[in-house]
């Protein structure tokens, strides 16, 4: 229960973490496909499937990445813009009670 | 809570200001939204990444349908560019993601300095700057590591660490203040 709730809570680094390995894998298997033939016009469909997917699949897990980094920045934003407005509150409320 | 607490002390004597200040800050995206990006911002990546997949998809259905290298080749470029296309719409959403940050960063750091009564030329540049150019607007200024001489007013200079410089300087003229006496 504890890794499922920590899968929810970064739901975006699993899903990075998780395209970064998919990409990986890609990339191996069209390493295979295309060293397993002599043959450029039977590799090219490896490069182009497994290849061009893998190179996909990594650059959308830093994308994740990128982006679970930028949410924890603007929660931070929110938790001090919260302490502030809720500073300004206060200070309204005593500006009106001092009148 | 030891910050909330010095914020509301160090600030308790300056209370006028800088409920004259509050306004503003209604306009702050990061006070209401939950997330720095918005439908749009996601609808236009996700477009974009699924036009870039589909491009890729049918060009790859064409390369495995062609035994001949020379058949294939257009197609390679045509992946090439759904992987572009889909790389946009990556970038797109980064971008916005980051500029929604960093002016959520600038806005609360003004608020804060609003609130802890900071004085808004934190580096002190505008300062020296003015300081530069005294009672004359057209004194010339420059600084370290900079190529050009500008008028003080100039607002290519503004914001930066500039001072006076005397006659003989060198430098060449600011292309967008044109300082009188200083060859362009």
């Amino acid at each position: 229960m504890e890794f499922l709730n920590l899968i929810r809570a970064q739901w975006d680094r699993a899903g990075a973490i998780l395209c970064a390995v998919a990409g990986a894998v890609e990339l191996l298997i069209g390493w295979i496909g295309t060293s397993s033939t002599e043959h450029v016009a039977k590799q090219i469909p490896y490069v182009v499937s497994d290849g061009l997917t893998g190179i996909f699949l990594l650059g959308l897990g830093a994308v994740l990445w990128i982006s679970a980094d930028l949410r924890d920045e603007w929660r931070e934003l929110r938790r001090v813009g919260a302490l502030l407005e809720q500073e300004l509150s206060e200070r309204q409320v005593e500006r009106a009670r001092g009148h | 809570m030891a910050t909330e607490v010095v914020v509301t002390r160090r600030a308790a004597g300056r209370r006028e200001a800088v409920a004259d200040a509050a306004p503003p800050r209604r306009r702050r995206r990061y006070l209401y939204e939950a997330s720095p990006w918005r439908r749009g911002d996601f609808l236009r990546a996700l477009l974009l990444a699924a036009l870039g997949v589909l491009i890729a998809v049918i060009c790859w259905y064409q390369v495995s349908g062609h035994v001949r290298l020379r058949d294939q080749q257009g197609w390679v470029v045509g992946s090439v560019l759904g992987l572009v296309v889909a790389c946009l719409g990556a970038v797109s959403w980064l971008l916005v993601g980051l500029r929604a940050v960093r002016l959520g960063q600038r806005q609360l750091l003004t608020d804060i300095a609003v609130v802890m009564d900071w004085p808004a030329d934190l580096a002190g540049y505008e300062g020296r700057r003015k300081a530069a150019a005294g009672s004359d607007p057209d004194a010339l200024v420059s600084g370290g590591g900079m190529t050009l001489v500008h008028r003080a007013n100039c607002q290519v200079a503004r914001g930066k660490d500039v001072g006076p410089v005397a006659q003989g300087h060198g430098l060449d003229a600011c292309g967008m203040c044109l300082p009188a006496g200083v060859p362009a």
